[in-house]
């Protein structure tokens, strides 16, 4: 009787044993798609936080402790990254997780992160409901909300009275959909259709909307490949009406895939962070040209360099890392001048109108909102 | 990498909450896929229609006392159906057809949006009350998964139990006797459906959040990894075999392996691991129909 008993305390010792906190280096995570359909995007993230670690690292660290990256592939699902949240949290012991990318990665992590007392930092997660995920989750990458203001705004400026536009069935397009539907009015989107995730032959429904009448065309995908796909069979098919996508359109794979039918194409985005300046030079002599676009390696790049310039002012865990983002008046990245909102939200973050011209990516015009 | 390897506190905690959740939907299923034999291949289809009845009544009502029942309701009426369509069609078309069955429940999903959200998902899902912390819900789901466990032993050495088996080996001679097909058939789709039920009303109150992309088909080929490596219609084994795999896929984090290696490595190791079964069985996992 001794032994079991002996067996289940040992047990229930191991269950609620807690592994020592510090060491020499400070323990940073990252949550996001390594594998799947958006990796593209994912390993673009990756390399732009690795970037700013080894940045900081080769001056020596912070208060001389180096700062050690550990990676959790989450695939874009919410179980994947519950459970890369989990180790991340309750095994490496990391004081901050950068990501997810995806919102539902984001949405799943929160509560474990929030349970953990760590701090989740999304560079990439535009779900609106991000907003309410919890109090240790922060985000740089604008909402939604904001971004379809932007576009609404530029539909309007351009005369642009009715919409149409095709989504990739996915939590991140779907969103972004429901917002321009809100911001620029159902009543003028004349054509709204949604289409299975991983989806690349539209034809059939661009027949459809070759007998329609609209003055701009969204193609709303989960991806850049996706998007691609969209733009070269909507040229293809011989529409002219102009084109605004959005993140995933502003993507060299586009360029690549599209070709000739992307040439023209116009995004509302965040600014081309970074672009001809010294971080994209930078980047590309370290890990070549990005795989998807190098906006997504300076919103990571960034939130990798705040969360650096938190722990240099002396913040050693999650709760401190909260209170210096809640209490954060400005941050100047790659991205621009930035701080947060009393839900996490990023303040401060413009919107720019870019084309794809000559084959190269460039921005058009500030769109500024209120 | 030890502490890793060897988990500790809230780690440990989680494993031991995903494996036992885990461990009721695959043994319920393996009781259909496993015991019976039967080429059914939509599991997952009945997880969404009862987790998203189950939490989509919940964000709308906001009680559990409607939403559980809304969930088990819709996991009988998918397994009703299941039972139906399997007494109808032959095998190869059975399987075609759960499959069809999973993409149409997923579709509906993503696409009813007033209802469900769609790719959205239902987040910030709230607890039931004594199950608010992370040791009570894995306490619990412990406990229901040790009982449905004997529950499952109980029904594999059973007459109902000897009767399936004897039908998915010689469905004939099994009838010749007076077995009765459509009622062992429905007691095992039911016994699938409670399965999905339990296991996603614990699994997505421990998440917070019900999302579409939690049910997409890498889900179903796992839980059918699960059941041929721990021998098909065997309890014991498809326990076993559900805490070494999730042990195995979790603990391959613990490897100082890059995470974007890892991804494509567990995803051959798996496939590896089901060829071997698959190979190691292969006289057994479907066996022929005796002849003279």
């Amino acid at each position: 009787m001794k032994r079991p008993l002996a067996l289940l305390s040992l047990a229930a010792l191991a269950l609620t044993a807690c592994q020592p906190a510090g060491g020499s280096t400070i323990k940073i995570g990252f949550l996001g798609p390594l594998t799947g359909d958006i990796a593209a995007l994912g390993k673009d993230m990756l390399n732009g936080i690795t970037m700013a670690i080894d940045d900081v690292n080769a001056k020596g660290g912070v208060s001389g402790k180096k700062i050690e990256l550990v990676t959790e592939d989450a695939k874009c699902t919410g179980a994947e990254a519950a459970n890369g949240a989990q180790k991340l949290v309750n095994v490496d012991k990391v004081i901050a997780i950068i990501g997810g990318f995806c919102s539902g990665e984001t949405l799943a992590a929160a509560p474990i992160t929030e349970a953990g007392k760590v701090l989740l930092f999304s560079p990439g997660s535009s779900s609106p409901d991000v907003t309410k995920a919890g109090s240790f989750v922060f985000r740089n990458f604008p909402s939604d909300a904001l971004k379809t203001i932007a576009m609404a705004k530029y539909f309007n400026e351009s005369g642009y009275k009715t919409m149409a536009i095709i989504t990739e069935n996915t939590d991140y397009a779907t969103a972004q959909r429901d917002a321009l539907l809100k911001n620029f009015g159902a009543d003028k989107t004349v054509f709204n259709e949604a289409v299975e995730p991983g989806t690349k032959d539209y034809r059939s429904l661009i027949t459809r909307l070759k007998s329609m009448d609209f003055d701009v065309f969204v193609p709303n995908g989960q991806s850049d490949s996706t998007n691609a796909a969209m733009i070269q069979q909507f040229r293809e098919a011989g529409l002219t009406q102009p084109i605004v996508g959005t993140d995933t359109t502003d993507s060299q794979v586009v360029i690549d895939i599209a070709k000739d039918a992307a040439e023209g194409v116009h995004m509302v985005n965040v600014p081309t962070s970074g672009e001809g300046k010294t971080f994209e030079t930078d980047f590309t002599a370290k890990y070549g040209k990005p795989l998807s676009s190098i906006a997504w390696a300076a919103h990571s790049y960034d939130a990798a360099g705040v969360l650096i310039e938190a722990l240099k002012s002396g913040a050693v865990d999650g709760e401190a890392l909260r209170q210096y983002f809640d209490a954060m008046k400005e941050y100047t990245g790659v991205i621009g001048t930035f701080h947060f909102d009393e839900n996490g939200d990023v303040v401060g973050i413009p919107f720019v109108l870019k084309t794809i011209s000559g084959g190269k990516i460039s921005t058009v015009k500030p769109i500024p909102i209120d | 990498m030890l502490s890793c390897l060897l988990p500790t506190g809230n780690y440990a905690l989680h494993l031991l909450a995903i494996t036992s959740m885990t461990m009721v939907h695959v043994l319920g299923y393996n009781v259909i896929f496993g015991k019976g034999k039967i080429l059914h291949f939509g599991p997952i289809a009945v997880s969404l229609a009862s987790g998203y009845g189950t939490f989509v009544t919940l964000t709308w009502t906001g009680s559990y006392l409607l939403a559980v029942p809304i969930g088990i309701a819709m996991a009988v009426l998918l397994s009703l159906l299941f039972t139906w369509l399997s007494l109808r069609l032959e095998p190869d078309g059975l399987g075609i057809l759960t499959i069809a069955m999973h993409q149409i429940v997923l579709t509906v999903v993503l696409n009813w949006t007033p209802v469900t959200r769609g790719a959205l998902g239902l987040p910030q899902i709230p607890r039931m009350p004594w199950l608010q912390s992370n040791v009570a819900l894995t306490s619990a789901v412990v406990l229901v998964a040790t009982a449905w466990f004997f529950l499952m032993l109980l029904f594999e050495r059973s007459t109902y139990g000897r009767q399936l088996q004897a039908l998915a080996e010689h469905e004939w001679y099994a009838k010749a006797l007076g077995i009765n097909r459509p009622r062992l058939y429905l007691i095992a789709f039911l016994i699938g459906g409670i399965g999905a039920f339990i296991t996603n009303l614990f699994y997505h109150q421990y998440l917070y959040l019900v999302h579409p992309s939690d049910f997409l088909f890498p889900v179903l080929i796992f839980y059918v990894m699960i059941i041929v490596a721990g021998k098909p219609g065997s309890t014991m084994g498809v326990a076993l075999s559900t805490i070494l795999l999730i042990f195995l896929r979790e603990e391959l984090r613990c490897l100082p392996i890059a995470a974007s290696v890892l991804g494509p490595l567990r995803m051959m190791l798996f496939g590896i691991i089901l060829l071997a079964a698959v190979w190691y069985r292969r006289d057994s996992l479907f066996p022929k129909k005796r002849t003279i």
